[in-house]
């Protein structure tokens, strides 16, 4: 059975901490994704719209905060839904620290709630993802059949 | 630009060739250190068939269609996201997508629309689902 389905509610998975999101990772998340909104590249263009300094990417910090569970992934899981709702822009020179807790377990899934704490102090992010056990299935579908 | 007048419209179908690369390109630029998104070695002792992707993958395929609604010059923020799998998303695999603006409404001053990319592989399995919120100032 795997790691994450070993661990109990209320679990505390490893926070993914970062210190200080530099522009060059903006400007390679836009490269990436085609994004090149000026709020996020310019420092001129975020000011007029009311920030100090350029905005990260909202995907940009989903993305982030979907590495929490990048070590337990295997084939017998899948992550079966990722939701967040965006609270508070990041921008950049911020630090973020992403967690993740067990709130919900069953033998076929694991609902991970997901937070996004700015070094500020504000929480900009927050959301759930539940991981399906398809090994569950697999299992089942063998003994039927034997 | 008058978003209502596009409420239910659709872009056209379009097709994602996923490859290795470009999960690797996407991985790095999200910070991934887990080398599941860069070796394929590791992807198969895994039990994986190839190189999966990070979950949030789908939304850089917005890159590979002019979407008529997005066009204009106001500016967007992102509300809400979710995205909802079938499958993961592989390297190897090729998607046929499409995106639809759902909903346009008005709430106090700003408009808000509800985008949803859908994926479906080669045999037409929808794979995933990814809904989109995106709030906007309305400009009088």
């Amino acid at each position: 059975m795997n790691t994450l389905f070993h661990l109990e509610v209320g679990h505390s998975l490893e926070k993914i901490s970062i210190k200080n999101v530099p522009s060059i990772w903006i400007t390679r998340y836009a490269e990436v994704s085609k994004d090149f909104n000026p709020i996020h590249i310019d420092q001129e263009a975020a000011q007029q719209k009311g920030f100090d300094q350029p905005v990260v990417h909202g995907m940009l910090t989903m993305g982030f905060t979907g590495r929490i569970l990048s070590s337990y992934m295997n084939a017998h899981l899948l992550i079966q839904r990722m939701n967040v709702t965006f609270l508070a822009p990041l921008q950049v020179g911020d630090g973020v620290d992403l967690t993740g807790v067990i709130k919900e377990k069953s033998a076929t899934k694991v609902k991970v709630e997901v937070t996004g704490m700015s070094s500020s102090g504000h929480r900009v992010i927050r959301g759930e993802i539940v991981v399906k056990n398809r090994k569950i299935n697999s299992q089942k579908i063998d003994s039927i059949v034997s | 630009m008058d978003y209502y007048s596009y409420e239910g419209f659709t872009t056209a179908f379009f097709k994602v060739a996923v490859t290795r690369e470009m999960i690797a390109d996407y991985a790095r630029s999200i910070e991934e250190t887990e080398s599941l998104f860069f070796n394929y070695k590791e992807a198969i002792n895994k039990g994986y068939a190839d190189i999966p992707a990070p979950p949030c993958i789908p939304m850089i395929f917005w890159q590979y269609i002019k979407v008529p609604w997005m066009n204009g010059d106001d500016s967007f923020i992102h509300k809400y996201q979710s995205i909802n799998y079938n499958e993961p998303v592989m390297a190897g695999q090729t998607y046929t997508c499409i995106i639809t603006l759902k909903s346009v409404k008005s709430k106090r001053s700003f408009l808000v629309l509800d985008n949803e990319l859908v994926g479906e592989n080669e045999r037409g399995k929808v794979i995933f689902t990814s809904n989109s919120t995106l709030i906007g100032e309305m400009k009088k």
